[in-house]
């Protein structure tokens, strides 16, 4: 092992090598600020590129990509409010919040950092353990992933404190657009209108028209103000100890994110958003979340970092894609004749311990990038607003025209982000909508695979012990914000009582 | 359920306030809607129950049009179990929220009211917006692109002529060189 690993750092002295850790960062960066433009679509550009490399630079520069895009999804989503990447919608709740304080400069040093902590203790777990967690994972069951998706659907009762009916109408709204196209069980098509609607709604399109179309007309709103003076930015040594306070917040996140990440299907924005309502749980002022707490970055952006390494272990240790991302790069893989699974380890043991070691050196040069880049990002935010609204529904519109290539993508996100203004005049937020989009299948087809499997029997749920601890817990997760309201409400009321005449 | 509206996201953007049914006097005229160039003053409850209403219908829509496929396996569960379900849950909690609207409007509820800054920059953004596709398809992105953006520029309320020219013509830049040359998208 020691020799073979030590085989792998020394190719990291070639310069193919290094120069492939550094485009795929550099690529991943842009890629994933980019709203529109996916890690899975700049890992697919980057293919025909490796035709011709070995399978180490092939692996390091695809990886690499994989690790920068998901960190810099949170560039345009706390600049913009337009998340570069889905996970960064719940980095925007906070993080657009800071930067309409003047603050940006913060959130984005918080986000790299917390990026950075997240991949490099993640990948760690992931070499001492990839093997053993992976099949944990192969344990989930369909029965045992419906429950997951309605324990996520139930975080939104922390994210939409003090508004669980609008938060749930959100919810609703989403998992009724996700029937849309064709049936996951039995291929029949449902609501297809027209024949553009057959694949269902664009999750892009949408994402891209409820989070930053929307955002641009609040923006034509308040366009003729002149934007928040900016804050100091603190030198390197302060931006670092801005970290410290975060420190549980960071451990914890990272935990979430890689657990969860081992779990193909849950993905990033599962992660995020668990770690994060998990921070506010925790929280002593959990009402100030959504209103710019620094934790809600940093939890945010942590576990979809530490996300990262974890969503790798089923792809090392057994051949299975957990996403989209990692489906790309095991084809990647294949073409260089590589078959990532139980053998990878013993036929080619420089691949994993390539990925290791990419994950750690490629972080610190993202690290780098971000603090450098950091700098010149928040001066965007002096650009007035009116400018700002101009581009962002530009890069919108072409971002979301270059993922589905064609015209019906741009008039759906154009449909969603005046549905996303509209809704938010009811108080009505994007971001349930957004994680009843992502989840919304995931919990259909496996209800109907555990129903199938079950003869029709919904004990199903309760007699595998994942998916009975994910319902019960989902069930305490929905009810105790309800207690807790009407607590607070009876106590409101008694304290005001003596005063009524 | 439903509690305090200053908890509403992005409170810092949107200006709502709270107003006490039973002292309406200071500005009772503010509950009545109406059009100013900078401002639309809207009771929350009016926006509220257009919105429950509207999505009762969705609802509605949904559950109706899922006769096409209502086809249930052995376990009696098939294509519109789900949504069928989803479309009644949606409607019960859209319709809570219209009836909490109205209850607000008769004066049981405390009533909100919501401020529209600038509505016609609003409306006519979204109208260029929603054109944007249509100059595309027609004009191509590139010429489409150069008459869409100065006119977005100028209801935005940005008006200098260069800054408009330099923008406009840097971007279609960017376009041309980030998407077209480097990712190899096609653009029309």
């Amino acid at each position: 092992m020691s020799g073979s690993f030590l085989q792998a750092l020394a190719l990291f002295g070639s310069w193919q090598v290094a120069t492939a850790l550094m485009a795929g960062v550099l690529v991943g960066y842009v890629v994933g600020a980019l709203p529109g433009l996916s890690a899975s679509m700049g890992m697919a550009l980057l293919i025909p590129f490796t035709f011709g490399l070995s399978p180490v630079v092939s692996i390091v520069m695809l990886v690499t990509l994989y690790m920068a895009s998901e960190y810099s999804g949170a560039i345009p989503a706390i600049l913009c409010n337009t998340p570069g990447e889905p996970s960064a919608a719940i980095t925007a709740l906070d993080g657009y919040p800071m930067r309409m304080r003047g603050e940006a400069g913060q959130a984005l040093t918080l986000s790299i950092l917390g990026s950075a902590f997240g991949s490099i203790i993640s990948t760690a777990m992931l070499i001492v353990a990839a093997q053993s967690i992976a099949s944990f994972a192969l344990a989930f069951g369909p029965a045992d992933y419906f429950a997951l998706a309605v324990l996520g659907l139930s975080l939104i009762s922390c994210l939409a404190s003090g508004s669980l009916l609008r938060g749930t109408i959100g919810l609703l709204f989403g998992l009724l657009l996700t029937t849309i196209g064709i049936d996951p069980v039995d291929g029949s098509t449902r609501y297809v209108f027209t024949p553009d609607l057959l694949s269902g709604v664009s999750f892009i399109a949408a994402l891209i028209g409820l989070f930053a179309l929307s955002e641009v007309f609040e923006m034509l709103e308040t366009s003729n103000q002149n934007p928040e003076p900016l804050q100091e930015m603190p030198g390197l040594s302060g931006q670092l100890s801005l970290l410290i306070p975060h420190r549980w917040t960071l451990i914890r996140s990272t935990l979430v994110g890689f657990a969860i990440g081992v779990v193909p299907g849950a993905g990033a924005t599962i992660a995020s958003l668990t770690a994060y309502v998990l921070e506010k749980r925790l929280s002593k002022d959990p009402d100030s979340f959504g209103k710019g707490n620094p934790a809600g970055v940093v939890a945010s952006e942590t576990a979809n970092n530490a996300c990262i390494p974890g969503a790798l272990a089923p792809m090392l240790a057994l051949g299975i894609p957990s996403k989209a991302s990692v489906a790309i790069l095991i084809g990647a893989l294949t073409i260089h004749g590589v078959q990532p699974g139980p053998l990878l380890f013993s036929k080619h043991p420089e691949i994993p311990l390539s990925i290791y070691i990419a994950l750690f050196i490629g972080m610190p040069f993202m690290v780098m990038l971000g603090l450098w880049g950091a700098k010149l990002w928040i001066r965007l935010t002096l650009i007035p607003t009116s400018v700002v609204a101009v581009l962002v529904a530009a890069i919108c519109l072409l971002g979301t025209y270059a993922e589905a290539g064609d015209i019906f993508a741009v008039y759906t996100a154009i449909f969603f982000g005046v549905v996303g203004y509209l809704l938010r005049k009811a108080g009505i937020g994007p971001t349930p909508i957004v994680l009843a989009l992502v989840l919304g299948n995931m919990m259909e087809s496996n209800f109907r695979r555990a129903m199938l499997q079950s003869g029709g029997d919904p004990q199903v749920f309760l007699t595998s012990p994942i998916s009975a601890v994910c319902l019960v817990l989902a069930a305490l997760l929905f009810v105790v914000p309800i207690a807790q309201d009407a607590r607070r409400g009876r106590k409101a009321r008694a304290a005001a009582a003596p005063e009524t005449p | 359920m439903d509690a305090d509206p200053q908890s509403r996201p992005l409170d810092s953007i949107r200006e709502t306030r709270r107003k006490d049914m039973s002292n309406p006097s200071p500005a009772a005229a503010e509950n009545q809607p109406r059009l100013s160039i900078d401002r639309l003053v809207v009771r929350a409850a009016v926006i509220d129950l257009a919105i429950g209403l509207a999505l009762v219908a969705v609802a509605a829509v949904f559950w109706f049009a899922a006769a096409e496929f209502d086809e249930a396996d052995s376990t009696g569960v098939g294509a519109a179990t789900f949504p069928r379900g989803i479309a009644v849950l949606l409607a019960v909690t859209a319709g809570m929220l219209a009836a909490r609207a109205t209850l607000s409007l008769c004066g049981r509820l405390p009533s909100v009211t919501s401020i529209i800054s600038r509505p016609g920059h609003v409306l006519a953004g979204m109208g260029l917006v929603i054109l944007f596709p249509v100059l595309m398809s027609n004009l191509g992105y590139y010429i489409g692109s150069a008459l869409w953006m100065p006119a977005l520029f100028v209801v935005a309320g940005y008006r200098k002529p260069l800054g408009i020219v330099i923008m406009t013509a840097g971007f279609l830049v960017f376009a041309k060189v980030g998407f077209e040359m480097i990712l190899g998208v096609r653009l029309p």
